[in-house]
């Protein structure tokens, strides 16, 4: 798993008060549904899946606040990339095709 | 030469010269890059569409070509091609799949059957006197075109699979619709290579020279026609289309 998953799970387990099965089954389930690979994904694509998808996963487990949580997951990842801002994985099959096409 | 000979001349020259351009940019760019997934596409793009294929060519069908000088030429195009099948097959392997340990296997699981297919292509070219035989008909040569047949597939699908994940990162705007679309043309590169291949696998298991047919001939000329068109919009894609792409998604 990339670091930044790592710390996206993390951030759910505590912002939402999580077991950490449960903020890894969220986070699982919320890197599937946004078409990323936990092993290559990046601190700004968690971001957007944090503002995008987050909130409404909570809801589902019941969570209090859902749209705070996802907030403070949100604000949690994007300090992460302003401290090492990074693109995909150069061996991710989205940045070998962006490369193939000159547009990297 | 007739309106059809021009047309078939035209699309078979459109997928060479597609082939050759697309691998070269690829090489020079893996030479800039260093990284293995443009090493490995663009030289195999290369070797078969830019190198062996003209030289099968010329080795099956120009009449001016000597028997002897057919098998020299068919022998390279044999080495040429092949190993460019393995290069499109470890980037398959490479890009989708780097750390299956099954897609380890098939990749080296290539390599050994290609090379032991190339042998079996040598003695073939060797013995036969019969250039329909040699480059056309025979066993050697359906086994190549099923290696290929099923490389082409695993690429396609994998590609395929891929695009479908890239759609849902699309949907939340994590990337840019023209990378989409590149991994859709390339699925599409790889379903008119498998296209072509399975014509000329079934003309050569109905023992149907293409030269003797004309409908064969015309359906490879349209594939390869599309397939430099597809190679062409996926790696040099002119401004309307990345308008276009863009616009759709927009």
């Amino acid at each position: 798993m990339s670091q930044a998953y790592d710390e996206f799970c993390r951030q759910i387990e505590t912002c939402a008060s999580l077991t950490d099965l449960q903020a890894m089954g969220t986070a699982r389930i919320l890197v599937k549904e946004a078409g990323l690979d936990a092993k290559t994904a990046t601190p700004a694509q968690l971001a957007v899946v944090a503002s995008k998808l987050l909130a409404r996963q909570l809801e589902v487990l019941g969570v209090a606040g859902s749209a705070s949580v996802a907030a403070k997951v949100h604000a949690a990842l994007t300090a992460l990339t302003a401290l090492a801002p990074s693109s995909a994985a150069s061996s991710a099959p989205e940045a070998v095709f962006r490369r193939l096409g000159g547009t990297a | 030469m007739t309106g059809f000979q021009a047309f078939e001349a035209v699309a078979t020259a459109t997928f060479i010269v597609m082939g050759f351009a697309v691998g070269l940019r690829l090489l020079l760019l893996a030479r800039r890059t260093r990284e293995l997934p443009e090493l490995t596409l663009g030289a195999g793009l290369f070797l078969i569409v830019g190198v062996g294929y003209p030289l099968f060519l010329t080795a099956a069908h120009a009449p001016s070509v000597s028997l002897g000088t057919a098998r020299i030429l068919g022998g390279v195009a044999t080495v040429v091609m092949n190993v460019g099948w393995w290069l499109i097959c470890l980037f398959t392997w490479r890009v989708f799949r780097p750390e299956e340990r099954w897609a380890r296997l098939v990749g080296v699981g290539f390599g050994v059957a290609f090379a032991a297919i190339t042998v079996a292509r040598f003695a073939n070219i060797a013995s036969e006197s019969d250039r329909i035989y040699m480059f056309w008909i025979s066993k050697s040569l359906l086994a190549t075109q099923f290696l290929a047949l099923t490389i082409y597939v695993w690429t396609g699908v994998e590609a395929l699979v891929c695009h479908a994940r890239l759609k849902r990162q699309l949907a939340l705007g994590l990337i840019e619709p023209v990378v989409v679309n590149r991994v859709l043309l390339w699925a599409l590169v790889a379903a008119l290579c498998f296209a072509s291949m399975v014509i000329g696998t079934a003309a050569s298991l109905l023992r149907i020279a293409p030269e003797s047919m004309a409908t064969v001939r015309l359906l490879m000329a349209l594939v390869g026609l599309g397939c430099g068109g597809t190679l062409y919009l996926a790696f040099f894609p002119p401004r309307f289309y990345l308008r276009r792409v863009a616009g759709a998604t927009a």
